[in-house]
Protein backbone atom coordinates (compact mmCIF):
# COMPACT_ATOMS: atom_id res chain seq x y z
CA UNK A 1 0.00 0.00 0.00
CA UNK A 2 2.84 2.35 1.42
CA UNK A 3 4.53 1.30 -2.18
CA UNK A 4 1.85 2.28 -4.59
CA UNK A 5 1.13 5.75 -2.19
CA UNK A 6 4.90 6.10 -3.19
CA UNK A 7 4.55 4.98 -6.81
CA UNK A 8 1.18 7.51 -7.26
CA UNK A 9 3.19 10.87 -5.36
CA UNK A 10 5.38 12.02 -9.01
CA UNK A 11 2.24 11.27 -11.00
CA UNK A 12 0.29 13.64 -8.13
CA UNK A 13 2.67 16.54 -8.21
CA UNK A 14 2.54 16.83 -11.79
CA UNK A 15 -1.13 17.09 -11.71
CA UNK A 16 -1.23 19.14 -9.09
CA UNK A 17 1.29 21.81 -10.97
CA UNK A 18 -1.08 21.49 -13.85
CA UNK A 19 -4.27 22.24 -12.20
CA UNK A 20 -2.57 24.79 -10.38
CA UNK A 21 -1.99 26.15 -13.90
CA UNK A 22 -5.75 25.68 -15.35
CA UNK A 23 -6.88 27.15 -12.37
CA UNK A 24 -5.02 30.52 -12.13
CA UNK A 25 -6.09 30.96 -15.92
CA UNK A 26 -9.73 29.56 -15.18
CA UNK A 27 -9.57 32.53 -12.59
CA UNK A 28 -8.77 35.22 -14.73
CA UNK A 29 -12.31 35.26 -16.38
CA UNK A 30 -15.52 33.17 -15.73
CA UNK A 31 -15.53 30.10 -17.69
CA UNK A 32 -18.60 31.15 -19.14
CA UNK A 33 -17.40 33.86 -21.21
CA UNK A 34 -14.02 31.95 -22.00
CA UNK A 35 -16.41 29.06 -23.93
CA UNK A 36 -20.15 31.72 -24.44
CA UNK A 37 -19.36 30.14 -28.40
CA UNK A 38 -17.31 28.67 -30.58
CA UNK A 39 -14.94 31.38 -31.68
CA UNK A 40 -14.23 31.86 -28.07
CA UNK A 41 -14.28 28.41 -26.88
CA UNK A 42 -11.52 27.30 -29.36
CA UNK A 43 -9.66 30.06 -28.68
CA UNK A 44 -9.73 29.23 -24.76
CA UNK A 45 -8.77 25.43 -25.63
CA UNK A 46 -5.99 26.64 -27.76
CA UNK A 47 -4.46 28.57 -25.14
CA UNK A 48 -4.90 25.90 -22.09
CA UNK A 49 -3.59 23.80 -24.78
CA UNK A 50 -0.15 26.31 -24.97
CA UNK A 51 -0.08 26.96 -21.05
CA UNK A 52 -0.11 23.23 -20.67
CA UNK A 53 2.46 22.01 -23.34
CA UNK A 54 4.60 24.73 -21.89
CA UNK A 55 4.60 23.64 -18.46
CA UNK A 56 4.75 19.83 -19.03
CA UNK A 57 8.07 20.87 -21.34
CA UNK A 58 9.33 22.83 -18.53
CA UNK A 59 8.97 18.95 -16.01
CA UNK A 60 10.62 16.94 -19.20
CA UNK A 61 13.90 19.43 -17.89
CA UNK A 62 13.43 18.51 -14.49
CA UNK A 63 13.00 14.85 -14.84
CA UNK A 64 16.09 14.70 -16.65
CA UNK A 65 18.38 16.15 -13.96
CA UNK A 66 18.87 12.74 -12.10
CA UNK A 67 18.88 14.62 -8.82
CA UNK A 68 18.56 11.74 -6.14
CA UNK A 69 15.44 13.39 -5.20
CA UNK A 70 13.86 12.70 -8.81
CA UNK A 71 15.31 9.07 -8.65
CA UNK A 72 13.80 8.59 -5.48
CA UNK A 73 9.98 9.83 -6.44
CA UNK A 74 9.86 7.81 -9.07
CA UNK A 75 11.48 4.60 -7.60
CA UNK A 76 14.29 4.65 -9.97
CA UNK A 77 16.03 6.98 -12.89
CA UNK A 78 14.92 4.15 -15.70
CA UNK A 79 11.39 5.43 -14.71
CA UNK A 80 12.19 9.04 -14.44
CA UNK A 81 13.37 8.77 -17.75
CA UNK A 82 10.21 6.96 -18.86
CA UNK A 83 8.15 9.21 -17.29
CA UNK A 84 10.21 12.26 -18.93
CA UNK A 85 9.58 10.83 -22.60
CA UNK A 86 5.52 10.26 -21.74
CA UNK A 87 5.46 13.76 -21.01
CA UNK A 88 7.85 14.95 -23.70
CA UNK A 89 5.15 13.25 -26.22
CA UNK A 90 2.11 14.74 -24.23
CA UNK A 91 3.75 18.14 -24.35
CA UNK A 92 4.46 18.25 -27.81
CA UNK A 93 0.72 17.13 -28.74
CA UNK A 94 -0.82 20.16 -26.94
CA UNK A 95 2.16 22.39 -28.22
CA UNK A 96 1.22 20.93 -31.67
CA UNK A 97 -2.49 21.44 -31.60
CA UNK A 98 -2.33 24.98 -29.70
CA UNK A 99 -2.13 27.05 -33.15
CA UNK A 100 -4.38 24.84 -34.87
CA UNK A 101 -7.19 25.37 -31.93
CA UNK A 102 -5.97 29.33 -31.76
CA UNK A 103 -6.83 29.65 -35.79
CA UNK A 104 -10.30 27.06 -35.88
CA UNK A 105 -12.33 30.37 -34.77
CA UNK A 106 -11.39 32.09 -38.24
CA UNK A 107 -12.78 28.80 -40.21
CA UNK A 108 -14.70 28.01 -42.46
CA UNK A 109 -16.13 31.87 -42.07
CA UNK A 110 -12.20 33.23 -43.27
CA UNK A 111 -9.68 30.15 -43.93
CA UNK A 112 -7.23 33.16 -45.72
CA UNK A 113 -7.40 35.04 -42.30
CA UNK A 114 -6.63 31.60 -40.52
CA UNK A 115 -3.67 30.65 -42.93
CA UNK A 116 -2.35 34.54 -42.56
CA UNK A 117 -2.52 33.66 -38.50
CA UNK A 118 -0.37 30.79 -39.30
CA UNK A 119 2.34 32.07 -41.55
CA UNK A 120 5.33 34.08 -40.30
CA UNK A 121 5.15 38.02 -40.05
CA UNK A 122 6.76 41.13 -38.75
CA UNK A 123 5.59 40.06 -35.32
CA UNK A 124 8.88 38.16 -33.78
CA UNK A 125 6.52 37.47 -30.73
CA UNK A 126 4.38 35.29 -33.14
CA UNK A 127 7.60 33.96 -35.12
CA UNK A 128 9.77 32.65 -32.37
CA UNK A 129 6.13 30.68 -31.66
CA UNK A 130 6.41 29.45 -34.94
CA UNK A 131 10.58 29.05 -34.99
CA UNK A 132 10.05 26.63 -31.41
CA UNK A 133 7.31 24.85 -32.80
CA UNK A 134 8.84 23.81 -36.13
CA UNK A 135 12.29 23.29 -34.31
CA UNK A 136 10.17 20.72 -32.14
CA UNK A 137 8.74 19.36 -34.60
CA UNK A 138 12.41 18.31 -36.69
CA UNK A 139 14.18 16.87 -33.22
CA UNK A 140 10.91 14.79 -31.82
CA UNK A 141 11.28 13.62 -35.81
CA UNK A 142 15.04 13.01 -34.80
CA UNK A 143 13.73 11.16 -31.77
CA UNK A 144 11.36 8.69 -33.58
CA UNK A 145 12.08 8.11 -37.04
CA UNK A 146 15.60 9.04 -37.42
CA UNK A 147 17.61 6.13 -37.14
CA UNK A 148 20.82 8.15 -35.87
CA UNK A 149 23.57 7.11 -33.83
CA UNK A 150 23.25 8.18 -29.55
CA UNK A 151 25.88 10.48 -29.92
CA UNK A 152 24.40 12.49 -32.39
CA UNK A 153 20.92 12.06 -31.53
CA UNK A 154 22.12 12.96 -27.20
CA UNK A 155 23.15 16.13 -29.18
CA UNK A 156 20.08 17.63 -30.96
CA UNK A 157 18.18 16.39 -28.14
CA UNK A 158 20.08 19.48 -25.96
CA UNK A 159 18.78 21.85 -28.54
CA UNK A 160 15.27 21.30 -26.72
CA UNK A 161 17.12 23.71 -24.46
CA UNK A 162 16.67 26.14 -27.23
CA UNK A 163 13.63 25.52 -28.41
CA UNK A 164 12.17 26.16 -24.54
CA UNK A 165 14.00 29.51 -24.42
CA UNK A 166 12.61 30.98 -27.88
CA UNK A 167 9.40 28.89 -27.03
CA UNK A 168 9.65 31.50 -23.28
CA UNK A 169 9.95 34.53 -25.85
CA UNK A 170 6.94 33.65 -27.40
CA UNK A 171 5.16 33.27 -23.91
CA UNK A 172 6.23 36.26 -22.67
CA UNK A 173 6.04 38.73 -25.48
CA UNK A 174 3.28 38.16 -27.20
CA UNK A 175 -0.34 40.12 -25.79
CA UNK A 176 -1.98 37.11 -24.00
CA UNK A 177 -3.69 35.91 -20.72
CA UNK A 178 -0.02 36.10 -19.37
CA UNK A 179 0.37 39.68 -19.94
CA UNK A 180 -2.55 40.22 -18.48
CA UNK A 181 -2.66 38.50 -15.36
CA UNK A 182 -0.10 39.02 -13.01
CA UNK A 183 -0.43 36.03 -11.29
CA UNK A 184 -0.25 33.85 -14.05
CA UNK A 185 2.96 35.68 -15.28
CA UNK A 186 4.61 34.69 -12.16
CA UNK A 187 3.47 31.24 -12.19
CA UNK A 188 4.87 30.48 -15.77
CA UNK A 189 8.11 32.62 -15.23
CA UNK A 190 9.01 30.08 -12.08
CA UNK A 191 7.93 27.39 -14.12
CA UNK A 192 9.93 28.92 -17.17
CA UNK A 193 12.94 29.11 -15.04
CA UNK A 194 13.00 26.02 -13.07
CA UNK A 195 12.89 24.12 -16.61
CA UNK A 196 15.83 26.39 -17.98
CA UNK A 197 17.93 25.75 -14.51
CA UNK A 198 16.99 21.64 -14.55
CA UNK A 199 17.89 22.07 -18.65
CA UNK A 200 21.02 23.92 -17.28
CA UNK A 201 22.54 21.92 -15.11
CA UNK A 202 21.18 18.07 -16.56
CA UNK A 203 22.70 19.21 -19.69
CA UNK A 204 25.90 21.60 -18.93
CA UNK A 205 26.45 22.14 -14.47
CA UNK A 206 25.79 18.41 -13.38
CA UNK A 207 29.54 17.85 -15.07
CA UNK A 208 30.90 20.59 -13.22
CA UNK A 209 29.03 19.98 -10.35
CA UNK A 210 29.39 16.13 -9.75
CA UNK A 211 32.53 15.05 -9.20
CA UNK A 212 33.16 11.40 -10.87
CA UNK A 213 34.31 8.39 -9.22
CA UNK A 214 37.86 7.82 -10.78
CA UNK A 215 38.49 3.93 -12.12
CA UNK A 216 41.07 2.51 -13.69
CA UNK A 217 40.60 -0.78 -16.34
CA UNK A 218 42.15 -3.40 -14.36
CA UNK A 219 41.27 -6.35 -16.60
CA UNK A 220 39.36 -6.73 -20.37
CA UNK A 221 38.18 -9.62 -21.66
CA UNK A 222 36.39 -9.76 -24.72
CA UNK A 223 34.79 -12.87 -26.64
CA UNK A 224 32.10 -13.18 -29.74
CA UNK A 225 30.19 -9.63 -29.04
CA UNK A 226 30.51 -9.13 -25.56
CA UNK A 227 33.46 -7.92 -23.27
CA UNK A 228 33.84 -8.14 -19.34
CA UNK A 229 35.81 -5.32 -17.67
CA UNK A 230 36.82 -5.38 -13.96
CA UNK A 231 37.81 -1.93 -12.80
CA UNK A 232 39.43 -0.63 -9.69
CA UNK A 233 39.16 2.42 -8.02
CA UNK A 234 41.95 5.23 -8.05
CA UNK A 235 41.32 6.09 -4.63
CA UNK A 236 37.33 6.31 -3.23
CA UNK A 237 35.38 3.57 -4.20
CA UNK A 238 31.71 3.73 -5.11
CA UNK A 239 29.02 2.71 -2.87
CA UNK A 240 26.43 1.05 -4.49
CA UNK A 241 23.79 -1.69 -3.63
CA UNK A 242 23.57 -4.84 -6.12
CA UNK A 243 21.81 -4.57 -9.32
CA UNK A 244 22.40 -0.92 -9.69
CA UNK A 245 23.96 0.79 -12.76
CA UNK A 246 26.46 3.52 -13.14
CA UNK A 247 27.36 6.09 -16.18
CA UNK A 248 30.70 5.50 -17.65
CA UNK A 249 33.33 7.17 -19.74
CA UNK A 250 36.61 6.27 -20.73
CA UNK A 251 39.91 8.18 -21.21
CA UNK A 252 39.92 6.79 -24.85
CA UNK A 253 39.15 8.36 -27.89
CA UNK A 254 35.76 7.82 -29.16
CA UNK A 255 34.71 6.88 -25.58
CA UNK A 256 34.66 10.35 -23.48
CA UNK A 257 30.69 10.19 -23.53
CA UNK A 258 29.20 8.39 -20.53
CA UNK A 259 26.70 5.50 -21.05
CA UNK A 260 25.09 3.75 -18.76
CA UNK A 261 25.71 0.16 -18.10
CA UNK A 262 24.79 -2.37 -14.85
CA UNK A 263 27.55 -3.21 -12.30
CA UNK A 264 27.99 -7.17 -12.66
CA UNK A 265 29.09 -7.89 -9.60
CA UNK A 266 28.28 -7.62 -6.00
CA UNK A 267 29.07 -4.55 -3.84
CA UNK A 268 32.78 -4.19 -3.07
CA UNK A 269 36.18 -2.65 -4.03
CA UNK A 270 36.07 -3.57 -7.98
CA UNK A 271 33.58 -2.99 -10.21
CA UNK A 272 32.68 -5.41 -13.30
CA UNK A 273 30.53 -5.24 -16.33
CA UNK A 274 29.83 -7.15 -19.25
CA UNK A 275 28.98 -5.27 -22.21
CA UNK A 276 27.22 -6.29 -25.06
CA UNK A 277 28.25 -4.74 -28.75
CA UNK A 278 25.14 -2.72 -29.94
CA UNK A 279 26.62 0.47 -30.90
CA UNK A 280 29.55 2.63 -31.41
CA UNK A 281 30.60 2.97 -28.12
CA UNK A 282 30.14 -0.28 -27.27
CA UNK A 283 31.88 -1.82 -30.12
CA UNK A 284 35.09 0.47 -29.31
CA UNK A 285 34.98 -0.48 -25.48
CA UNK A 286 37.45 -3.89 -26.85
CA UNK A 287 39.79 -1.74 -27.71
CA UNK A 288 40.31 -0.01 -24.40
CA UNK A 289 43.93 -0.58 -22.73
CA UNK A 290 44.53 -2.09 -19.22
CA UNK A 291 45.55 0.76 -17.14
CA UNK A 292 42.96 2.94 -18.89
CA UNK A 293 41.32 5.97 -16.56
CA UNK A 294 37.08 5.34 -16.47
CA UNK A 295 34.95 7.96 -14.94
CA UNK A 296 31.85 6.96 -13.07
CA UNK A 297 28.58 8.39 -12.13
CA UNK A 298 26.05 6.87 -10.24
CA UNK A 299 25.18 5.22 -8.72
CA UNK A 300 21.38 4.56 -10.17
CA UNK A 301 18.56 1.98 -9.99
CA UNK A 302 16.38 0.69 -7.23
CA UNK A 303 16.09 -2.64 -9.23
CA UNK A 304 17.09 -4.46 -6.09
CA UNK A 305 16.25 -8.40 -5.09
CA UNK A 306 18.39 -9.24 -1.99
CA UNK A 307 16.99 -7.19 0.49
CA UNK A 308 13.89 -9.38 -0.60
CA UNK A 309 13.43 -12.10 2.30
CA UNK A 310 10.60 -14.31 -0.11
CA UNK A 311 11.01 -16.88 -2.83
CA UNK A 312 11.69 -14.96 -5.98
CA UNK A 313 11.90 -15.93 -9.67
CA UNK A 314 14.51 -13.98 -11.68
CA UNK A 315 14.18 -13.97 -15.59
CA UNK A 316 16.87 -12.45 -17.45
CA UNK A 317 17.07 -11.55 -21.32
CA UNK A 318 20.27 -11.65 -22.67
CA UNK A 319 22.91 -8.95 -21.87
CA UNK A 320 19.86 -8.31 -18.99
CA UNK A 321 21.63 -10.77 -16.88
CA UNK A 322 24.17 -8.50 -15.12
CA UNK A 323 22.12 -7.04 -12.28
CA UNK A 324 21.28 -10.62 -11.86
CA UNK A 325 24.83 -11.95 -11.52
CA UNK A 326 25.39 -9.20 -9.00
CA UNK A 327 22.19 -10.23 -7.05
CA UNK A 328 23.43 -13.66 -7.14
CA UNK A 329 26.75 -13.03 -5.68
CA UNK A 330 25.56 -10.57 -3.28
CA UNK A 331 22.64 -13.40 -2.17
CA UNK A 332 25.40 -16.04 -1.68
CA UNK A 333 26.79 -14.29 1.37
CA UNK A 334 23.69 -13.96 3.12
CA UNK A 335 22.83 -16.47 5.86
CA UNK A 336 19.39 -17.77 4.61
CA UNK A 337 19.00 -17.20 1.20
CA UNK A 338 15.36 -17.49 0.17
CA UNK A 339 14.72 -19.94 -2.71
CA UNK A 340 15.80 -18.51 -6.15
CA UNK A 341 14.98 -19.91 -9.91
CA UNK A 342 17.00 -17.98 -11.91
CA UNK A 343 15.83 -18.12 -15.58
CA UNK A 344 18.46 -17.14 -18.37
CA UNK A 345 16.98 -16.92 -21.64
CA UNK A 346 19.65 -16.64 -24.89
CA UNK A 347 18.82 -17.79 -28.67
CA UNK A 348 21.22 -20.61 -27.75
CA UNK A 349 24.31 -21.91 -25.01
CA UNK A 350 26.59 -20.48 -27.16
CA UNK A 351 25.17 -16.90 -26.38
CA UNK A 352 24.91 -17.35 -22.54
CA UNK A 353 28.34 -16.29 -21.66
CA UNK A 354 27.37 -16.23 -18.34
CA UNK A 355 26.74 -19.42 -17.09
CA UNK A 356 29.72 -20.46 -15.86
CA UNK A 357 30.20 -17.53 -13.62
CA UNK A 358 26.40 -18.49 -12.47
CA UNK A 359 27.41 -22.34 -12.03
CA UNK A 360 30.30 -21.13 -9.60
CA UNK A 361 28.24 -19.06 -7.70
CA UNK A 362 25.56 -21.89 -7.45
CA UNK A 363 28.75 -23.81 -5.81
CA UNK A 364 28.23 -21.49 -2.48
CA UNK A 365 24.71 -20.99 -3.31
CA UNK A 366 22.55 -23.84 -2.74
CA UNK A 367 18.53 -21.87 -2.93
CA UNK A 368 19.43 -20.45 -6.35
CA UNK A 369 18.83 -22.51 -9.65
CA UNK A 370 19.82 -22.07 -12.65
CA UNK A 371 17.20 -22.66 -15.26
CA UNK A 372 18.83 -22.13 -19.12
CA UNK A 373 16.34 -21.36 -21.38
CA UNK A 374 17.32 -21.23 -25.38
CA UNK A 375 15.01 -20.01 -27.85
CA UNK A 376 16.02 -21.91 -30.90
CA UNK A 377 15.16 -24.88 -28.60
CA UNK A 378 12.57 -23.99 -26.60
CA UNK A 379 11.03 -20.86 -28.20
CA UNK A 380 10.17 -17.69 -26.55
CA UNK A 381 9.75 -17.59 -22.57
CA UNK A 382 6.27 -17.27 -21.04
CA UNK A 383 4.31 -17.57 -18.05
CA UNK A 384 3.33 -20.89 -18.65
CA UNK A 385 6.63 -22.39 -18.71
CA UNK A 386 7.96 -20.43 -15.75
CA UNK A 387 4.98 -21.78 -13.77
CA UNK A 388 5.47 -25.46 -14.76
CA UNK A 389 8.74 -25.54 -13.70
CA UNK A 390 8.91 -22.71 -10.57
CA UNK A 391 5.28 -23.91 -9.05
CA UNK A 392 2.68 -21.52 -8.51
CA UNK A 393 3.76 -17.69 -9.14
CA UNK A 394 1.38 -15.59 -7.03
CA UNK A 395 3.21 -15.58 -3.88
CA UNK A 396 6.45 -15.19 -5.37
CA UNK A 397 8.37 -11.87 -6.39
CA UNK A 398 9.12 -11.29 -10.11
CA UNK A 399 12.66 -9.54 -10.80
CA UNK A 400 12.75 -9.41 -15.33
CA UNK A 401 15.18 -7.65 -16.83
CA UNK A 402 15.99 -7.74 -20.72
CA UNK A 403 15.04 -6.64 -23.89
CA UNK A 404 11.28 -4.08 -23.17
CA UNK A 405 9.30 -6.54 -25.72
CA UNK A 406 10.02 -9.47 -23.93
CA UNK A 407 9.75 -7.68 -20.14
CA UNK A 408 6.22 -6.56 -21.15
CA UNK A 409 5.26 -9.23 -23.01
CA UNK A 410 5.74 -11.39 -19.64
CA UNK A 411 4.21 -8.44 -17.37
CA UNK A 412 1.16 -8.95 -19.49
CA UNK A 413 1.12 -12.85 -19.13
CA UNK A 414 1.99 -12.90 -15.38
CA UNK A 415 -0.90 -10.47 -14.87
CA UNK A 416 -3.55 -11.94 -16.59
CA UNK A 417 -2.22 -15.21 -14.31
CA UNK A 418 -2.96 -12.96 -11.24
CA UNK A 419 0.54 -11.92 -10.28
CA UNK A 420 -0.45 -8.73 -8.53
CA UNK A 421 1.43 -5.99 -10.12
CA UNK A 422 3.25 -4.81 -6.77
CA UNK A 423 5.19 -8.35 -6.96
CA UNK A 424 6.46 -8.22 -10.70
CA UNK A 425 9.73 -5.61 -10.52
CA UNK A 426 11.36 -4.98 -14.07
CA UNK A 427 14.50 -2.53 -15.07
CA UNK A 428 14.63 -0.57 -18.82
CA UNK A 429 17.51 0.55 -20.25
CA UNK A 430 15.67 2.63 -22.93
CA UNK A 431 17.34 5.86 -22.51
CA UNK A 432 16.57 7.40 -26.23
CA UNK B 1 -1.07 3.04 -27.21
CA UNK B 2 2.64 2.99 -27.93
CA UNK B 3 3.98 7.06 -27.78
CA UNK B 4 5.00 6.67 -31.31
CA UNK B 5 1.73 5.88 -32.55
CA UNK B 6 0.50 9.52 -30.75
CA UNK B 7 3.29 11.42 -32.31
CA UNK B 8 2.55 10.16 -35.64
CA UNK B 9 -0.94 10.72 -36.04
CA UNK B 10 -0.72 13.68 -34.02
CA UNK B 11 1.85 14.74 -36.88
CA UNK B 12 -0.29 13.68 -39.61
CA UNK B 13 -3.18 15.29 -38.58
CA UNK B 14 -1.19 18.45 -37.67
CA UNK B 15 0.29 18.42 -41.24
CA UNK B 16 -3.28 18.00 -42.78
CA UNK B 17 -5.00 20.50 -41.22
CA UNK B 18 -1.85 23.37 -41.14
CA UNK B 19 -1.25 22.56 -45.30
CA UNK B 20 -5.23 22.73 -45.59
CA UNK B 21 -5.40 25.89 -44.19
CA UNK B 22 -2.65 27.25 -47.01
CA UNK B 23 -3.96 25.68 -49.60
CA UNK B 24 -7.69 27.13 -49.08
CA UNK B 25 -6.22 30.66 -47.83
CA UNK B 26 -3.74 31.63 -49.89
CA UNK B 27 -4.34 29.55 -53.18
CA UNK B 28 -8.40 28.50 -53.59
CA UNK B 29 -9.89 31.35 -51.56
CA UNK B 30 -9.61 34.72 -54.04
CA UNK B 31 -7.38 37.52 -52.76
CA UNK B 32 -9.52 39.69 -50.59
CA UNK B 33 -9.45 43.73 -51.18
CA UNK B 34 -6.65 43.79 -48.89
CA UNK B 35 -4.74 41.48 -46.09
CA UNK B 36 -6.65 43.65 -43.52
CA UNK B 37 -8.67 43.20 -40.55
CA UNK B 38 -11.50 45.82 -39.45
CA UNK B 39 -10.32 46.83 -36.01
CA UNK B 40 -13.16 49.20 -33.95
CA UNK B 41 -12.30 51.41 -31.05
CA UNK B 42 -14.85 53.82 -29.01
CA UNK B 43 -13.20 56.48 -27.62
CA UNK B 44 -15.98 59.22 -25.85
CA UNK B 45 -17.94 60.39 -28.61
CA UNK B 46 -15.88 59.21 -30.80
CA UNK B 47 -16.61 55.98 -33.60
CA UNK B 48 -14.67 55.30 -36.02
CA UNK B 49 -13.77 52.36 -38.48
CA UNK B 50 -10.01 51.61 -38.81
CA UNK B 51 -8.14 49.36 -41.53
CA UNK B 52 -5.19 47.86 -40.19
CA UNK B 53 -2.75 46.65 -42.37
CA UNK B 54 -1.04 43.20 -41.55
CA UNK B 55 2.15 44.26 -43.18
CA UNK B 56 3.14 47.23 -41.46
CA UNK B 57 0.47 47.11 -38.56
CA UNK B 58 -0.22 50.89 -39.74
CA UNK B 59 -4.10 51.93 -39.10
CA UNK B 60 -5.72 54.08 -41.57
CA UNK B 61 -9.03 55.51 -40.64
CA UNK B 62 -12.18 54.48 -43.05
CA UNK B 63 -15.18 55.59 -41.52
CA UNK B 64 -15.45 57.84 -38.58
CA UNK B 65 -19.12 58.78 -37.63
CA UNK B 66 -19.94 60.62 -34.08
CA UNK B 67 -23.89 60.10 -33.99
CA UNK B 68 -23.69 56.51 -36.03
CA UNK B 69 -22.51 53.15 -34.45
CA UNK B 70 -20.33 51.61 -36.94
CA UNK B 71 -22.25 48.38 -37.83
CA UNK B 72 -20.20 44.90 -36.88
CA UNK B 73 -17.93 43.18 -38.59
CA UNK B 74 -18.47 39.05 -39.22
CA UNK B 75 -17.87 36.98 -35.89
CA UNK B 76 -14.49 35.77 -37.35
CA UNK B 77 -12.96 39.76 -36.90
CA UNK B 78 -14.87 40.93 -33.96
CA UNK B 79 -12.83 42.15 -31.88
CA UNK B 80 -12.22 40.47 -28.08
CA UNK B 81 -13.51 42.38 -24.46
CA UNK B 82 -10.00 44.55 -25.22
CA UNK B 83 -11.80 46.05 -28.52
CA UNK B 84 -8.77 44.59 -30.90
CA UNK B 85 -8.33 41.40 -31.99
CA UNK B 86 -4.40 40.09 -31.69
CA UNK B 87 -2.81 37.22 -32.65
CA UNK B 88 -2.59 36.53 -29.08
CA UNK B 89 -2.11 33.16 -28.26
Amino acid sequence: MMNQRKKLLPISIILIVCLVTFLIWATMMPLKYRFQNYSEGTHSVGQLAGLLGTVLFALTFVLTTRLKIIEDAFSGLDKAYKAHHILGVISFVLLLFHPILLVLNFIPSNIRQAAVYLWPSNSWAVNYGIIALLSMILLISLTFYAKIKYRPWRISHKFMGLVFIIACFHIFLIPTDITWSPLLKGWMAAICAIGLGSHAYGSYLRFYLKKDFLYSVKSIKSSDNITTLELEPHSKSLNFMPGQFVFVSFDHPGLTEKHPFTIASAPGRTLKFMIKESGDFTKKIKEINKGASAHIEGPYGRLNATEDSNNQVWIAGGIGITPFLSFAEATSKKKDPPKIDLYYCVQNEKEALALDNLRSITKSHTSLRIILHCSDVHGRINSEVIEKKSGPLLNKNIYICGPISMMNSLEHQLIAKGVPQNKIHKEEFGFK
Amino acid sequence: MKTKSIVTISLALFALVVLSIFAFGFIFEPQRKSDSILLFTKEDNLTEIRNVSKETNQSTIVHTDQNQTPQMPPASTTPRDTGRRTRAS
